[in-house]
């Protein structure tokens, strides 16, 4: 038996050995834990890169790529949108809503690291300002479409209350905006103290300039919608924040494409421009997007009468339904683009124009199923890029926040707080777009608004609409004005069809019946079939999701 | 010479020469009850087995054309299901045993020769037996034994006997099986003309349809029609499946050479499989090469070394459109059928942006993968006394992959021969190397004794296991050129490079104990431990108990009175396992990960994106399975009729799954063991075989089922449309929908849909005559979708789930004289399937046509009994074709799975050629099904019916291949 006892122990001691040579407390072999990282400011630099990528671009990406301004009455998409016409229903799921919270804690995760962070907190103090900005950012993008939403300001965890915390009032939430972006801007340097290998990143005037943003919309919302009642508390921070960005002289209108300036800042010649204050930035073979050539295949919408209306004619400077305006009619197809304002030719392409477009050189048809495709007639040319490239491999930026957004914002808060604006702020703000090369139109000023039987409002907010026409302004712009109770309900129409060149030619697609309006022009959205029921329409609906797990959303935004 | 022979016992030949007396042994055969079963650290006779062990042996994989062994174990066990992944060579498919235990997926154990290896690598001439453990059997393998165990082992030679050498071969021609078919262009003309909205621009008019009808061959150039602008219009229907898919052909050669002598055996097996596509453009090959060395050496007499040493190579080529980028049955089902393949000067011809699969695979550039598994696998046991024995095993294995993808731009030519358009650009060359390291070390004792009446046995042991993966890619793109692509001739610009690595550690320590009193009470007890590196070290040791009970009806005294039963034999098992396929080798640990992409500021910087990965919960630890079950085994009528029946239950307590918390969160939360699954159902495997003169035949059946359950789960059960993932009181992977109504054929029909639901938008504005109609459950007047039909809680119900249900096989083999014949038929009694993504409607993109399956059963006002809603472009179609008891489909099906018919030559003249044995055989494999699935979708497709997933994959093959074996 001795002999056996030898060998199994022999045997059993060869087990511990090989059963502990292999070590069972392992490491990741291809990542950093947490504990490893924020350690220096290029791990923080690291951390805000990441916020970048989620800021708003050319679609609106949350929202299934829909095209902006598709959700309002300037722009008309393949078929009838349904928060357009007020015909959607409450969703179970919004991404719009899920996305901003991964935002909020990616930002708070940096502004935590950063109180407990070894080194010199003045290394780090520009990117926890990148971070509040984000934090601010996103919080704005949620409470634009939601109103009353939750306010994050710590990372949360599966067992912390503030998951099932309340919506924050939207007084609350416009306060803490803007007092974060006035925080952060102290922080942030300016435009021109940024080296050419950091450009793109926050700067101070982009957060006083989305600081005028946030304020400009707050005032306006709490004078219509009576939702506070120091509205001119918050016209005048909108004020104060935009004069501080054109005083500091470090943005201007881009005019480098000589009379193309207006098209082409929204293209490739437009990257980099001193017009862009916050950017969505592409560059080739590290971030490229796709709509060169979804424009051109007519994609992302088309534009609606209502827009085409808009422009002013320009040798009287007149609307055209002024009498003596000078404006042609619509007999021909170039007849209404004649004697415009020169952004309407630049964000319309009118029929017969030699373009170029991302597969080369093309001439522009009236036909609607050729491309640019169209169902209103009207045919977008803004944001068509020119670069010949494959189809995901477009790479001009997107601005976020333009300087020319900052003079409509100055001058409408001026408007808006006093009921009156004096010409010297409008020769600072409407007329310096007026004036910008390729666009140059006769100059706004009261006596010229008086002499014609203008409306002063109603100027300042067309100058808006048609600057910055596609651009995602527009529903939120009806909302915060409270207009969007007549304005949507009207029908949404296209060219005038009866009796004009269009109709000679031929031009509507196999199937369209070609329905129109008692004066001619087609009815692409029928007023029949839009809706819009006050207060319910102004707001957007929590999503149902998101109430069944949290019941302290409750109650949904009004009539939802 | 003179045959003796009688059922049950080994035929025996003997010359007679001039004796006029002869004496002749036979030798009985082995019954099914003695047959040594192989269960986990040691053997077993199936007498003696009190678990739901099923067998295989050597003969499932003989003479089958397929490369893969798992694919030749379809419908040969109970209980194992086989799930094919696309027919490309050298795929491999999904093993099932016993329905699912988890929604986290994991798969059976498989060891090879008693360490983990892979079946796809392994030739399947080396296998001598599978033993599958179904139930608690398995408990024995801990923590990754949740889903069953395959336990594979290998030939070896036998001590004592002269060089064998034996050569098999064949050759097999491979013909596409079921493909999906998109609408011919007649189909799809008249199926546009159905379109009465104005959505689809028109691109036939119903005097064009003649034309389509007559094949003519005109052209119209540069003609604007439908959405196409500046394109020619063609009239002839191109059949894209007929241009692309044609036959292929798999080669196969094996050469085993055994023998031994007093004090050790030998066992050399060298092997080559060759595999051609089914692509007629481009090239597609699998090639494989095997060698195994083994030998078993007595050291002294109780000092036993074996030694097996194997290699695995393989080597596929292939072009690059065949997986990566837009592959080409994506593209082959969508280029439109009036597509021409070429232009009239003879190139690859491109409607529009559409790449030309033709032109993919020949010009789309070419990739490869090398492979190599190595497995060194060594064993020394040690006989201490008769009743002791002490094996000590050391199994290392390397495997690296060495792939090569080079992906070119393609220059797209029209009708004019013009190069409108470069696609697939840029193009680039990649190089990726991939290794992993597993070494396996164990250690056991089994120690025997009988005393009187009781038999004891005892086993422990211990194991430890490691795995290290790397991998690290090189890339460079734009090249000037496309002659060649290596690396080194691309420009160093926006070239790309990254690695990527993990491990993993298990300690285990495991025991077993046997006891049998008279043999014919047996019980047994198991208990194993492991550690896994995969947990935070407070979580990190699982237990994992089992037991099983047997009792040998048929030693007993009043059965052996009946004279009835050769065996019967009851049993049950109880085990314990644990599953951790749903835990990430560092899950305990809080990662920061860098973004693949970059974000670019200014100067071309690429700035690095970081971010929080995961969230951490250092609680999260196994799923543990329970597994019960109850059998009953038998044979009657001399051992010819014999079968079992199994009953088991699988409950898995503590499932890890994910929890809706509020977006607040901000993250994806960790799965946490909150949810419990249920599984339950039954085996039944029973077979006759007899001998008739000089026909012997058998026949043997199986049929199993299982369902699934949710029991339960915390956190919200919100049930959306469409799949649920883990739907509580549901099977896995539910579809929910809507109640279909009918179509509304009428406007009074319309008003009356539209008063059924008042706050539905687009009902009032915009469903009309022709859409689907569908039921209100709760009452409410709006279509919603949260809720599963309970009352008030919306207005879906269970559609079904996609698990294959009452699977069947059945096996048939009969010899006579040097003929013999094999037929094996598959098949399931019901599965869900429901048609999802771009396959869920008619022109679900008006650029692409739709499947065949849709024409003809959509409403038009001539065609008011349609089943489905009239075809239209707008966002109705979503609507028309979403998620309901009309867009499920319940398939069965019955598959010939493999026929064989051999003939083997006559001794008197192989000995001749100094042959001992030729036999030549034709072998068939997926000849013909007879199954009810829609429009071309294969019924043993996966099952993931969205888009990428198998609704455009490698078609299967039917294989039909002429062989020989050879024994010299």
């Amino acid at each position: 038996m001795n002999r056996y006892l030898s060998r199994i122990l022999i045997a059993i001691a060869l087990l511990l050995v090989m059963v502990n040579c292999q070590d069972i407390n392992l490491r990741p072999k291809d990542n950093l834990s947490d504990s490893q990282f924020w350690k220096g400011p290029s791990d923080f630099m690291k951390a805000a890169n990441q916020l970048y990528s989620t800021a708003e671009t050319f679609l609106l990406v949350d929202r299934e790529n829909e095209p902006r301004d598709m959700d309002s009455d300037i722009g008309y998409n393949q078929a009838a949108n349904t928060i357009s016409n007020g015909t959607w229903s409450a969703p179970t799921s919004d991404a719009e809503w899920s996305n901003r919270f991964a935002d909020f804690r990616n930002c708070n995760k940096i502004i935590e690291k950063s109180e407990s962070y070894a080194g010199d907190p003045a290394e780090i103090e520009r990117y926890v300002a990148e971070a509040r900005f984000f934090r601010a950012y996103n919080h704005w993008r949620l409470m634009k479409k939601f109103n009353d939403i939750p306010i994050i300001t710590s990372v949360l965890s599966t067992e912390s209350e503030e998951l099932y915390g309340k919506r924050q009032p939207q007084t609350a939430v416009e306060d803490f905006i803007l007092s974060e972006l006035e925080e952060a801007a102290s922080k942030l340097p300016k435009q021109s103290e940024l080296q050419s290998s950091e450009l793109g990143r926050i700067t101070q005037g982009a957060a006083l300039a989305l600081k005028a943003r946030v304020a400009l919309f707050a005032g306006t919302w709490a004078k219509y919608h009576q939702h506070r009642s120091d509205y001119a508390q918050l016209l005048d921070q909108a004020i104060d924040a935009a004069k501080r960005v054109i005083d500091s002289h470090e943005y201007q209108l881009y005019e480098g494409a000589g009379n193309e300036s207006y098209r082409q800042l929204f293209i490739d010649k437009g990257d980099d421009s001193p017009e862009g204050i916050f950017d969505s930035r592409y560059a080739k073979n590290i971030r490229m997007h796709s709509n060169a050539h979804s424009v051109y295949w007519g994609w992302r919408g088309t534009p609606t009468k209502k827009l085409a209306d808009m422009y002013l004619c320009k040798g009287t400077g007149l609307p055209i339904e002024a009498t003596g305006s000078g404006f042609q009619g619509y007999a021909k197809i170039a007849d209404e683009f004649k004697d415009r304002d020169p952004r309407m030719s630049q964000t319309f392409l009118m029929p017969g124009t030699k373009y170029l477009n991302a597969n080369g050189p093309d001439s522009c048809v009236a036909k609607f199923t050729v491309r640019p495709e169209t169902r209103t007639g009207y045919k977008l040319w803004k944001f068509m890029g020119e670069t010949v490239a494959g189809v995901d491999d477009a790479t001009y930026d997107y601005h976020i926040i333009r300087y020319a957004e900052v003079l409509l914002i100055l001058a409408e808060a001026t408007f808006e707080k006093d009921g009156a604006i004096s010409d010297a702020v409008l020769d600072q703000t409407i007329n310096v777009l007026r004036s910008r090369k390729g666009v140059e139109m006769p100059a706004l000023n009261n006596t010229f608004v008086n002499a014609h039987g203008l409306d002063m409002l109603t100027e300042i907010r067309r100058e808006r609409t048609i600057e910055l026409a596609f651009e995602g302004f527009r529903r939120d712009d009806l909302r915060r004005w409270k207009k969007a109770e007549t304005e949507l309900v009207k029908p949404l129409l296209g060219i005038k069809y009866k009796g004009t060149q269009y109709e000679q030619l031929n031009v509507l697609n196999d199937g369209n019946p070609g329905h129109v309006d008692a004066n001619g022009f087609l009815i692409v959205d029928p007023a029949n079939v839009r809706f819009f029921t006050a207060p319910k329409h102004y707001y957007f609906p929590v999503p149902l999701d998101e109430i069944a797990l949290n019941s302290n959303l409750l109650p949904n935004n009004p009539g939802w | 010479m003179l045959v003796f022979s009688s059922l049950g016992y080994n035929t025996h030949e003997e010359a007679i020469g001039s004796r006029t007396a002869i004496h002749v042994i036979l030798r009985g055969e082995v019954r099914q009850m003695d047959e040594v079963v192989a269960v986990g650290y040691g053997t077993v006779k199936r007498a003696n087995l009190g678990g739901a062990v099923s067998t295989i042996d050597a003969r499932a994989f003989e003479s089958r054309p397929v490369r893969n062994a798992a694919n030749a174990l379809q419908g040969q066990v109970p209980g194992l299901t086989v799930v094919r992944n696309g027919g490309a060579p050298g795929s491999s498919p999904v093993l099932r045993i016993r329905d699912v235990s988890s929604v986290n997926g994991g798969s059976p154990l498989v060891l090879i020769d008693g360490a983990e290896g892979d079946l796809g690598l392994l030739n399947p001439a080396d296998i001598e037996n599978m033993s599958v453990l179904k139930d608690g059997t398995a408990a024995i393998y801990g923590a990754r034994a949740a889903d069953g165990v395959i336990l594979v082992t290998t030939k070896k030679g036998q001590k004592n006997k002269g060089l064998g050498v034996s050569f098999d071969s064949y050759y097999s021609l491979k013909t596409p099986a079921l493909l999906k078919k998109a609408a011919s262009l007649y189909e799809h003309a008249e199926m546009a003309l159905e379109i009465s909205d104005g959505s689809f621009p028109i691109e036939y008019t119903q005097e064009e349809l003649q034309l389509i009808l007559e094949g003519s061959d005109r052209v119209d150039p540069t003609s604007n029609w439908g959405r196409w602008t500046g394109y020619p219009k063609f009239y002839k229907n191109q059949d894209w499946n007929d241009l692309i898919i044609g036959n292929g052909n798999l080669q196969n050669y094996h050469l085993g050479l055994s023998g031994g002598g007093d004090r050790y055996t030998y066992l050399i097996s060298l092997g080559h499989t060759r595999e051609e596509g089914l692509p007629k453009f481009g090239i597609d090959n699998d090639k494989r090469y095997y060698a195994r060395a083994k030998s078993t050496i007595d050291i002294t007499k109780n000092l036993q070394y074996d030694f097996n040493l194997s290699y695995e190579a393989n080597n596929r080529n292939y072009s690059s459109g065949i997986s990566e980028g837009q592959n080409i049955w994506e593209l082959t089902y969508k280029t439109r059928s009036w597509a021409p393949l070429r232009n009239p000067a003879g190139r690859f011809y491109t409607f529009e942006g559409f790449d030309n699969p033709a032109q993919v695979l020949e010009e789309g550039g070419e990739s490869a993968l090398t492979g190599g598994n190595l497995t060194f696998n060594n064993q020394l046991s040690y006989q201490v006394n008769k009743d002791l024995n002490l094996v000590g095993r050391a199994v290392v294995r390397k495997n690296d992959v060495d792939s090569s993808i080079v992906r070119k731009m393609l220059y797209s030519y029209n009708w004019d021969n013009v190069n409108h358009r470069t696609a697939r650009s840029p193009n680039s060359s990649e190089r990726r190397y991939a290794k992993t390291l597993y070494k396996n070390f164990t250690l056991y004792g089994d120690y025997k004794k009988s005393f009187g009446q009781h038999d004891i046995g005892v086993m422990v042991g211990a194991a430890s296991e490691s795995a290290n993966y790397d991998m690290f890619s090189a890339k460079r793109i734009n090249y000037d050129q496309q002659e060649s692509m290596p690396l080194n001739l691309g420009s160093a610009q926006d070239q790309l490079a990254t690695g990527q690595g993990n491990a993993w550690t298990i300690h285990s320590f495991f025991s077993r104990v046997n006891y049998a009193f008279a043999n014919k009470y047996l019980i047994e007890g198991s208990l194993r431990a492991d550690g896994s590196s995969r947990f935070d070290p407070d979580y990190r040791w699982g237990y994992f108990p089992g037991a099983n009970v047997t009792w040998r009806v048929a030693e007993e005294a009043f059965i052996k009175k009946l004279h009835f039963f050769d065996d019967l034999k009851l049993r049950a098992s109880y085990g314990e396992m644990g599953n951790q396929s749903g835990i990430g080798p560092y899950d305990y640990i809080e990662l920061i990960s860098l973004n693949e992409d970059y974000y670019p500021f200014g100067d071309g910087q690429r700035g690095q994106m970081a971010t929080q990965s995961n969230l951490v919960s250092k609680s999260r630890t196994w799923e543990t399975v329970i597994a019960k079950n109850i059998g009953m085994d038998f044979s009657i009528l001399r051992d010819r009729l014999y079968g079992s029946i199994d009953y088991f239950w699988k409950n898995n307590n503590n499932m890890l799954i994910a929890i809706p918390y509020p977006s607040a969160l901000g993250i994806q939360a960790p799965t946490t063991n909150s949810g419990k699954l249920a599984v339950h159902g039954w085996e039944l495997n029973i077979g006759w075989r007899d001998q008739v003169g000089e026909l012997s035949y058998s026949v043997r059946a199986n049929l199993s089922d299982a369902k699934n359950k949710v029991t339960e789960r915390i956190g919200n059960n919100l049930i959306h449309k469409g799949n649920n993932l883990t739907p509580t009181g549901y099977p896995l992977n539910s579809y929910f929908g809507y109640v279909f109504d009918g179509i509304i054929q009428n406007d009074q029909e319309l008003a009356d849909y539209r008063a059924r639901f008042p706050n539905e938008g687009m009902i009032q504005t915009q469903v009309g005559v022709g859409d689907a109609k569908y039921l209100d459950l709760d009452g409410d007047g709006k279509l919603s979708e949260l809720g599963d039909g309970t009352a008030g809680s919306g207005d879906m119900i269970y559609l079904g789930d996609t698990n294959p249900r009452y699977n069947f096989g059945l096996n048939l083999f009969a010899a006579y004289k040097g003929f013999d014949f094999t037929a094996f038929i598959q098949g399931i009694g019901r599965r869900t399937i429901i048609l999802e993504g771009e396959a869920s409607k008619p022109f679900f993109y008006p650029w692409f046509q739709s499947a065949e399956y849709w024409y003809g059963k959509t409403w038009t006002p001539e065609r008011t009994d349609a089943p489905y809603p009239a075809i239209t472009l707008t966002d109705k179609r979503n609507y028309n074709y979403d998620y309901s008891t009309n867009t499920t489909h319940s398939v069965a099906y019955a598959r010939l799975k493999n026929l064989q018919i051999g003939y083997t030559f006559p001794k008197k003249l192989t000995q001749r050629m100094k042959l001992e044995k030729l036999r030549v055989y034709f072998s068939g494999e997926d000849l013909f099904e007879v199954h009810n699935t829609p429009g071309g979708w294969d019924p043993e497709d996966s099952g993931n019916y969205q888009n990428g997933g198998s609704y455009t994959s490698y078609p299967f093959a039917r294989f039909y291949s002429l062989g020989l074996n050879l024994i010299f």
